[in-house]
């Protein structure tokens, strides 16, 4: 397994170089090139910041050099100047990570304890009454537009029904657990719909096949309780695939976490994306293009060490 | 004991279609697409006021018999926006859709064709296009464009051709090592002509799934871009950017908001059921018997 | 002395979607303890959908339309499904023909061994864990202490068969059904299944019921065999009675067409001509009318029953007698 896990990991570097140099390139290729949009925006920055973010390119140095500057600063923790705030790129990150790392696992743990269950009842329960509606509920999950989904439920929650507060994490003043808690689930519950319908439905199509192996009927004809054979033999074998995509979808987490945060007026680096779009501060959009392909990539690695830990025959790969 | 009558044999393309005839909901999400998608084509002639028409004695008005969707802020008649929106939106859809599908399918049976080397570097450089977020990408490059409808088309299709790349590929290794591949090679055949006649038409079934999907990814993510005011700028409508107008207005004036997230989803859905029903069709192992 | 094992008027049916299959059409049969039966038939026999119906475990769309199957007295087939869990692998046990497929991949084989004596013994994991190594042992799996802890795709085809052996003897069954146990393996492999087989029932005495469709891999095997053709049986009798003076004309051309290595190098094999029938309609005649090279007006209009030949040989043809 050990063996395993570090082969993954080496192959995650040529990946991470991969990522560094299309992002330098998506960069570089900013109309005006990337300190040319500094003096574009229209917006007045700090000399020094321009200077600053001279000297730290070496604008006037080939693209090589300048891309290699870049990374090595990168990988010791310096993501440059913010163009919006002149703050270091870094720390503003920092502030605000952990907001949208609450939203995503919130979402993400959310989705899968619920998909879990809904897959697997939907697969014992075959064309039963739930199992219908969570099929339809599904293909819906999935054709929803995250952005609407945020807007309809403000409306009916927020707004008409003055359940749950309409943005943000907290209300002013506030500090209580439960009162980030009732700021938390419109948008948990919006980012973690779609995801829902996918993985459930997922599930409950590897069940159906599951269920109707070889060894699952070997274990009947052991004479083990139903409950022991869904369990133990169905479900373990099932969730192997879905486990593994639920862990892949974390990219797209992130995408729906930058439409939910800006919907909500939630703090956390997606909507600070969107932000530094306005604003073509391309140091903060930098940073966050490689923390989030950092995030997508860890957790494939965890992916493949949850696949390996789940099915022996992957570990010899 | 019976003898059967000899029956005619159905060609592959008439099995397809009877299956997916079966696919019920599939057989409505067909007709309910066509009938949106071409009146959003035919806005210019079907809508009842242009999409920038201003009716000043009617501004923000609720659904009427007038304005069956109602007006907006600026006196705009909200089923004429959403039918000419509608056109961006599903002519960048299908357009993204196709470029991102060719070009995954060229690079799936490249890599899976030509094998060691260039599969190699091929499979690499989707892995990194997997590992970048799509949507924040696709912000920062609607920037750098104009942002009309062919820049539109270009970027999203460009990030769109990961999927299919890969189940093409999939497709190509497992044909590649069969009998009639071999045979074709073993007299002369050449590559190309292996992979137009053979490799292209047993790996059509999940292409066209996969292109199918991707029409709906696409008008998906560019109502996010428009959403958020970064694709296809106001005054043009599209779905997207009409919910942003909305944002502001959504308590007094929910009809704004919840027309033309409507008009998305149910194209989505429409053509995720389209999809499916595809899917089951052309997936040789659903066919009965 | 009452058998061990016995099944009445046994009828299944698979109710699909291009109609009813009648795949078990009223089968017969009884083994002793101790002793071993063979069913023999060709696919679509219904020899494993038979056995299968008897362990409970027919999938949908099928049915047990009608039948008993005693065991040791009790009519399996009429007991409520947590009983009948009770009985199965505890007192009759059945291994499969694909031991690759049969055995669940992400769990260690110890466990999968195991899981039957924790469930009808109730023994702890250390006393199941010693029970494991002496099955893994007496199968013939070398090392078994640490290979216990081994995943099915790390043994050979061989050696999944023998742990799917050690899994059903686990709590010491009356009866062992191996369904084609030998169909997947290697030919030199599937004698020393066989073997072993012969030699585990010498030792532990249970009764065996072996399906097959090659029917000289289990001449030296069992005690009777019994020949299946579209969900009937048309012959059934000692195993030298079968061989030596087969009466039903398909089991003669089952006979004849198994190739002999002592045959002359000219000769053509023999086939038997036609195919098997439709099972989706019921049959009013003789199943194997219209390919049987003896066929009368009789056969075709009337279903033969079992029909005694002696005191243990029965066949199902209207035409038995002047065929001798």
């Amino acid at each position: 397994m050990g063996s395993y896990v570090a082969r993954r990991m080496l192959q995650l570097v040529p990946l991470l170089f991969g990522i560094s140099i299309v992002v330098f390139a998506v960069i570089q290729a900013a109309p005006g090139g990337p300190e040319g949009s500094l003096l574009n925006t229209g917006r007045f920055i700090d000399p020094q910041v321009i200077e600053a973010y001279r000297q730290r390119l070496g604008v006037d140095q080939p693209v090589h050099i300048q891309y290699v500057r870049w990374l090595s600063s990168a990988i010791r923790g310096d993501l440059g100047i913010s163009f919006s705030s002149t703050r270091p790129v870094a720390d503003m990150i920092w502030e605000r990570l952990p907001a949208t790392l609450e939203l995503m696992a919130s979402a993400f743990l959310f989705a899968a304890v619920v998909a879990i269950a809904l897959g697997i009842y939907s697969a014992l329960r075959q064309y039963g009454p739930l199992d219908l509606i969570g099929t339809g509920v599904s293909f819906l999950g999935i054709a929803m537009p995250v952005f609407w989904f945020g807007l309809i439920l403000q409306l009916v929650f927020s707004v008409k029904l003055g359940w749950l507060p309409v943005s943000g994490t907290a209300t002013v003043g506030a500090t209580s657990l439960g009162d980030h808690l009732k700021h938390l689930v419109l948008p948990g519950f919006v980012l973690s719909f779609r995801y829902i319908a996918g993985w459930s439905r997922y599930l409950r199509s590897s069940l159906l096949g599951v269920v109707r192996t070889d060894y699952v009927r070997t274990a009947r004809a052991k004479g083990l309780p139903e409950s022991r054979v869904i369990r133990v033999h169905a479900v373990r074998n099932a969730l192997i695939p879905v486990v593994s995509a639920m862990a892949l979808n974390v990219a797209d987490l992130f995408s729906g976490a930058v439409i939910t945060e800006t919907v909500f007026a939630w703090p956390g680096i997606g909507r600070l994306f969107v932000q530094a779009m306005f604003a073509r501060d391309y140091p903060l959009l930098m940073g966050i293009l490689l923390l989030g392909s950092l995030m997508v990539i860890v957790f494939n690695l965890v992916a493949d060490i949850v696949y390996g830990l789940l099915d022996p025959r992957i570990r010899y790969d | 004991m019976t003898e059967s009558a000899p029956v005619r044999e159905l060609s592959p393309a008439e099995l397809s279609w009877r299956q997916f005839r079966k696919h019920r909901v599939a057989m409505v999400s067909v007709t309910v697409f066509v009938v949106i998608a071409l009146a959003c084509l035919a806005a210019p002639l079907l809508a009842p006021y242009g999409p920038d028409a201003i009716d000043m004695a009617n501004l923000r008005q609720a659904p009427s018999v007038r304005h069956w969707m109602g007006t907006d802020d600026l006196g705009r008649d909200v089923l004429s926006r959403l039918l000419f929106g509608g056109r961006v939106s599903i002519l960048i859809g299908v357009l993204a859709a196709i470029l991102g599908t060719g070009l995954g399918t060229l690079v799936g049976a490249v890599a899976g064709f030509y094998g060691r080397w260039a599969d190699n570097v091929l499979m690499r450089v989707t892995d990194v296009a997997y590992a970048i977020p799509t949507l924040p990408l696709l912000i920062v490059l609607s920037a750098y464009s104009n942002a009309a409808a062919l820049s539109m088309i270009l970027i999203i299709g460009l990030l769109s051709w990961m999927t299919t790349a890969r189940v093409v590929r999939a497709q190509v290794l497992s044909i590649k090592e069969t009998e009639y591949v071999l045979a074709a090679r073993s007299i002369g055949v050449s590559h190309a002509g292996i992979i137009a006649r053979h490799v292209v038409p047993n790996a059509m079934g999940p292409i066209i799934v996969g292109a199918t999907l991707a029409v709906g990814n696409a008008i998906m993510v560019e109502s996010s871009l428009s959403f958020l005011g970064l694709g296809i700028q106001p005054p043009t409508a599209t779905w997207g950017n009409m919910l942003m107008d909305s944002q502001a207005t959504m308590a007094s004036r929910p009809w704004l908001t919840v027309f033309p997230g409507l008009a998305i989803l149910l194209v989505v859905l429409a053509i995720n059921f389209i999809g499916d029903g595809l899917h089951d069709a052309l997936d040789p192992t659903v066919r009965s018997a | 002395m009452a058998p061990v094992l016995e099944v009445r008027d046994l009828v299944t049916r698979f109710h699909t979607e291009q109609g009813v299959v009648h795949a078990v059409n009223g089968i017969s049969y009884a083994i002793d303890a101790g002793r071993a039966l063979a069913i023999v038939g060709e696919s679509g026999s219904g020899k494993s959908a038979g056995v299968l119906s008897v362990m409970g475990l027919i999938p949908p769309p099928g049915v047990v339309e009608r039948g008993q199957a005693f065991l040791k007295g009790r009519d399996l087939l009429a007991l409520p499904p947590a009983e009948r869990r009770e009985v199965l692998g505890r007192d009759i046990a059945m291994i499969f023909q694909d031991p690759a497929t049969s055995l669940n991949p992400v769990l260690t084989v110890g466990f999968q061994v195991a899981e039957g004596l924790r469930q009808h013994l109730d023994l702890s994991a250390d006393a199941a864990e010693r029970r494991v190594v002496e099955l893994l042992n007496l199968v013939g799996i070398p090392d078994a202490a640490n290979r216990l802890h081994g995943y099915p795709h790390e043994f050979s085809g061989g050696q999944r068969q023998r742990i799917m052996i050690a899994m059903a003897l686990a709590c010491d069954p009356a009866v062992l059904i191996a369904d084609e146990p030998t169909t997947a393996l290697d030919v030199t492999v599937q004698a020393q299944i066989v073997e072993l087989v012969k030699r585990l029932q010498r030792q532990l005495g249970m009764a065996i019921l072996w399906i097959t469709h090659d029917l000289a891999l289990v001449a030296g095997l069992v005690d009777e065999v019994a020949v299946m053709y579209a969900g009937c049986i048309v012959e059934q009798g000692p195993v030298r009675d079968i061989f030596r003076a087969p009466r039903h004309p398909y089991t003669r051309g089952l006979l004849a067409a198994m190739p002999r290595w002592d045959a002359d190098g000219q000769e053509r094999l023999v086939a038997i001509e036609g195919s098997p029938p439709d099972l989706r309609q019921p049959l009013a005649h003789c199943p194997f009318a219209p390919r049987c090279p003896a066929a009368a007006d009789r056969c075709r209009q009337d279903n033969p029953g079992l029909a005694a030949v002696n005191a243990e040989h029965r066949v199902a043809c209207w035409r038995w007698e002047d065929l001798a």
